[in-house]
């Protein structure tokens, strides 16, 4: 902690700095400034930076096509702009900006470390080996549930949806293209289970913050949590097996040939012996000792350059190109090529950039105070439980789009409603369950880290696999209904 | 933390592994850095580990280092959007025109010299001078009868020295971020020691020049470049208008990002207005670059530049060697390893001269100026510290020793590029790259005097104590 401070007294003292020519000139230029008292956001102004801003977003990203990069510098633009019309210094509005990206450096470390392992992984064999195995033990109609247990049970196991992602996913989204399912629809599956995991397992980062900043206690936010979830993840699992048999029945022959052509291709292109699955062996050894996430995914990328230079018999220099580089398909089979041309650090590098623009405006966004004048308007709006926990889920649901990082959608609503629970005398783990949703929200937010993750190591863009991520509405959805027929857990235990 | 006598063989052997790693990596796999700062960051984790320290200790300098310099990563991001939108609204083609429009045959060597680096001041980049108007260059001096490597050398001179001093330039701003000082600082320092070789460049080319005045240029060339700008190009003297704002604000010390801010903003609207493009092409250029259209190459080749993805590079590379100097910072190894040799740093001449020759050693055997900073950077900065010096003189001592030196690096990526662009032998431009020669010895002379050593504490805490 002092570390943290020092260095955030450093930047300060920096800011200070560097913000003393800024305030001169806004000095000069307005001659209103005689007051230096800083504003406090009110609601109507607010509420319309806020629209201009969604505004913004939506015209970039839906209706222009672009890449969320130029959109979010806009509104960071906009929300600073509103923010020096308030009188707050710039070099606080930077200061507490530095402090959001900071607190995301780890994350986009381990973004770019899964990066090389994919590369290193897929080159080495270990992918490839898996979607071949694939192949030929299921069938279509098995794959998607299938590939939903596998990643909710990992993903619990292990407590991180980006490794499930990273690994199984990539794997399985192989299979899933191979066998002719739309890459969405797998993606959707791997995104239910992998993220179901991340909120449900105790060895996840966003189960325990979700637990810890409601209140709830570990123990009895789970218990809550796994009310909703469960019957959520069953759904979409059912839902999976339908989907699944409709790709059975039209699972025409062209389809078994294509299998055949893409056994066929990956045998060509690799050299398939169980020892290239040696690096997942060596993932689950140190996931299993919980050695920390970024020194475990260079090590897993360190086994897949070794196998990969002694089994697919790749050069020192190769093995590690692909760790920047990512793999690039060259078996000439087209589809085989374009479902193992994947990973590399390289491809997570607009990510990388993407994450610390959304981090900056979401410290700008704090700074300038408009999310906490709208809480604050909000939360006495409420008094009654079906419409708290809706407006719980809302907001969650909300701030993950703008705050871009679930940790910040967990805590906003929580901190601003826990009031109302207790005044109900609800069960903290409602509240918990419902801000804990932020978790499952990551993967839809297209500039949020859990979605570029996606996009980025799956090769599928946010949007598309949005209609397929059925967790994602399923336990909003169930938290309101459990509240309105009042089952759950719900009341204050009183012993 | 432990304290017995195996720590010290530890150190030094973990160092020099992690240092091969880095140059075999780079130099014999012939990888981009970045892989290669993983493992030695791993190399030092292991010291780390032997050493006593935790994985939170590590992973907290890490996140540090990183988050010092998470304003010039930002910098650099809106660097590569600004000259997006410069290229595509004119600004920059402009500047171009006009330098052009006051180019004179008769000082031919001064003005080529003048003209590079303005054109690198403003794009922020030496290769893109060297590679259009320097290839332009060469091919007049031709009809001259000036030698190539003379001119040759002219066009470095500019190129080089206004890459370093523009705010614009990816290495300028690396430099100053390793070494974890202001950018504008940086570039104000290291006007000690590039300035007055810039400036004796400039006389030695006008001297130089006297004897190949007076004949009649062909300048059909430098002809095809403003006749292809006029034509792509609504031209005029509103599109300096970008460049007056940011020189405004640069000398009003305005802060850095919203500075670049503001710049890309009205690149963007000359983009819009003036140009005649819709938003969703200039928001496009601000992304991935403008691409230039006008089908003639050299103008082409000029124009193609910018955006945030072509700077993304150098944001992760930026990220891995900052991590490297985080966890060498918290697991001490170089206080370990220096603590037995720091002799030779003990004071501030001795320092900057170890600074320079590491570096200058490590570009000519690694080959790579952004290597050749990052690891004297990481090595002796907390030296620097130690005898209260500023780290703006380390960042500029780095500039001396690595890029500015570079293109005389037969084997480095610099001086591959210049020599095939321009199409000479690195050795017929060498005896003319004053500009290259000349620094050491300012540097050396400034050492030694104590000119533009600046001391800490006099105006902020933007150093670190430790």
């Amino acid at each position: 902690m002092d570390e943290l401070k020092l260095y955030r007294e450093n930047i300060n003292g920096r800011y200070n700095v560097l913000s003393k020519g800024m305030e001169d000139l806004f000095m000069s230029e307005n001659k209103r400034k005689e007051r230096p008292e800083e504003r406090k956001a009110v609601l109507g102004m607010s509420l319309l930076v806020l629209v201009l801003s969604v505004g913004v977003l939506m015209a970039g990203i839906l209706v222009l096509k672009l890449s969320p990069h130029i959109p979010i510098l806009v509104c960071t633009f906009i929300m600073v702009i509103y923010g020096l019309y308030l009188g707050i210094p710039w070099a606080e509005m930077m200061s507490k900006a530095m402090e959001s990206i900071a607190s995301s450096l780890e994350a986009i470390i381990i973004v770019m470390t899964i990066g090389m392992v994919v590369g290193s992984w897929v080159a080495c064999g270990t992918v490839p080996y898996v979607i071949w195995g694939g192949l030929k033990l299921f069938t279509p109609a098995f794959l998607l549930p299938f590939t939903v247990v596998l990643c909710a049970v990992m993903s619990t196991l292990t407590g991180s949806s980006w490794t499930t992602v990273g690994t199984v996913g990539v794997a399985f989204l192989g299979i899933g293209v191979s066998m002719g399912i739309p890459a969405p629809v797998v993606v959707g599956a791997i995104c239910c289970g992998a993220f179901f995991g991340d909120t449900q397992s105790p060895m996840s980062d966003g189960c325990n913050f979700a637990t810890a900043i409601s209140g709830a206690g570990l123990y009895n936010g789970v218990k809550g949590m796994l009310c909703t979830n469960c019957p959520a993840l069953l759904i979409s699992f059912i839902v999976y097996i339908i989907i699944g048999l409709r790709y059975s029945v039209s699972a025409n022959v062209s389809s078994g040939e294509q299998i055949a052509e893409t056994l066929a291709g990956l045998e060509q292109g690799f050299h398939m012996t169980p020892a290239v699955l040696l690096p997942a062996i060596v993932l689950f050894i140190l996931l299993a000792v919980k050695l920390p996430a970024i020194p475990t995914m260079i090590l897993a990328a360190v086994s897949g350059v070794v196998v990969d230079v002694f089994c697919q018999k790749d050069s020192l220099a190769d093995a590690l190109g692909y760790l920047m580089n990512g793999y690039v398909g060259n078996t000439g089979v087209a589809d085989v090529d374009r479902i193992i041309t994947r990973g590399g650090m390289n491809n997570m590098m607009s990510t990388v950039a993407l994450m610390i623009f959304s981090m900056w405006m979401a410290g700008v966004l704090q700074r300038v105070g408009i999310i906490s004048v709208l809480l604050e308007k909000i939360s006495k709006m409420v008094t009654k439980i079906v419409p708290l926990v809706s407006l719980t889920n809302i907001l969650t649901f909300v701030f993950s789009y703008f705050a871009a990082d679930p940790y910040l959608a967990m805590t906003l609503p929580s901190k601003a409603l826990e009031g109302a629970y207790d005044n109900l005398e609800l069960n903290r783990s409602v509240l918990c369950r419902s801000v804990g949703n932020a978790v499952l929200f990551a993967p839809m937010v297209p500039w949020g880290s859990g979605g570029l993750y996606v996009s980025a190591t799956l090769g599928i863009a946010v949007s598309s696999y949005i209609p397929y991520y059925f967790m994602g509405y399923l336990a909003p959805l169930l938290c309101i209904l459990f509240a309105v027929a009042g089952i759950g857990n719900y009341k204050v235990n009183k012993d | 933390m432990r304290k017995d006598k195996y720590i010290f063989p530890a150190a030094c052997v973990s160092l020099l592994l992690a240092i091969g790693v880095l140059i075999y990596g780079v130099l014999v796999l012939k990888q981009n850095p970045h892989i290669p700062l993983v493992f030695s960051t791993v190399i030092i984790m292991l010291y780390g580990v032997m050493n006593g320290n935790t994985w939170q200790e590590m992973r907290a300098g890490m996140i540090e280092s990183i988050s010092e310099s998470i304003e010039a990563i930002l910098i650099i991001c809106l660097i590569g959007v600004t000259i997006g939108t410069w290229m595509a609204g004119g600004t920059v083609p402009a500047i171009i025109y006009y330098g052009f429009q006051i180019f004179s045959p008769r000082f031919f060597l001064v003005s080529v010299v003048v003209l590079c680096s303005v054109m690198s001041l403003v794009t922020g980049s030496s290769w893109t001078t060297i590679g259009t108007i320097g290839v332009a260059f060469v091919g007049i001096s031709a009809g001259l009868g000036i030698p190539a490597g003379m001119t040759a050398g002219a066009i470095l001179c500019g190129a080089y020295f206004g890459d370093k001093q523009s705010p614009l330039s990816d290495s300028t701003n690396f430099a100053a971020a390793v070494a974890k000082t202001d950018l504008y600082e940086h570039t104000r320092s290291m006007l000690y020691t590039t300035g007055p070789a810039y400036l004796i460049s400039l006389v030695i080319f006008l001297i130089l020049g006297v004897k190949y005045g007076g004949k009649k240029a062909d300048i059909s060339q430098i002809q095809t470049i403003t006749a292809g700008l006029k034509e792509g190009f609504y031209i005029g003297p509103a599109l300096l208008l970008p460049l007056l704002v940011l020189l405004i604000l640069i000398i009003r010390r305005f802060p850095a990002i919203p500075t670049m801010m503001i710049a890309s903003a009205l690149g963007l609207i000359c983009t819009v207005i003036v140009q005649g493009e819709n938003v969703e092409e200039g928001m496009h250029y601000m992304y991935s670059g403008y691409a230039g259209t006008t089908g003639i190459e050299a103008v082409d080749t000029l124009l193609t530049r910018g955006g945030l993805t072509s700077m993304t590079g150098t944001v992760t590379l930026m990220l891995m060697s900052l991590s490297l100097a985080g966890v060498m910072r918290s697991t001490g190894i170089m206080n370990a390893v220096l603590e037995k040799t720091g002799r030779l740093t003990e004071n501030s001449i001795g320092l900057i001269v170890v600074t320079w020759v590491l570096t200058f050693l490590l570009s000519y055997f690694a080959a790579d100026p952004y290597l050749a900073m990052i690891l004297p950077a990481n090595i002796l900065g907390a030296r620097y510290d130690a005898l209260g010096i500023r780290r703006s003189v380390m960042s500029r001592t780095l500039e001396d020793g690595g890029t500015v030196v570079c293109p005389m690096v037969p084997w480095g990526t610099n001086g591959i590029y210049c020599s095939e662009t321009l199409g000479l032998l690195v050795g017929s431009y060498v005896p003319y790259y004053f500009l290259g020669m000349l620094t050491p010895v300012v540097m050396l002379f400034c050492a030694v005097t104590g000119i533009g050593v600046r001391r800490r504490g006099n105006i902020d805490g933007n150093t670190r104590k430790r």
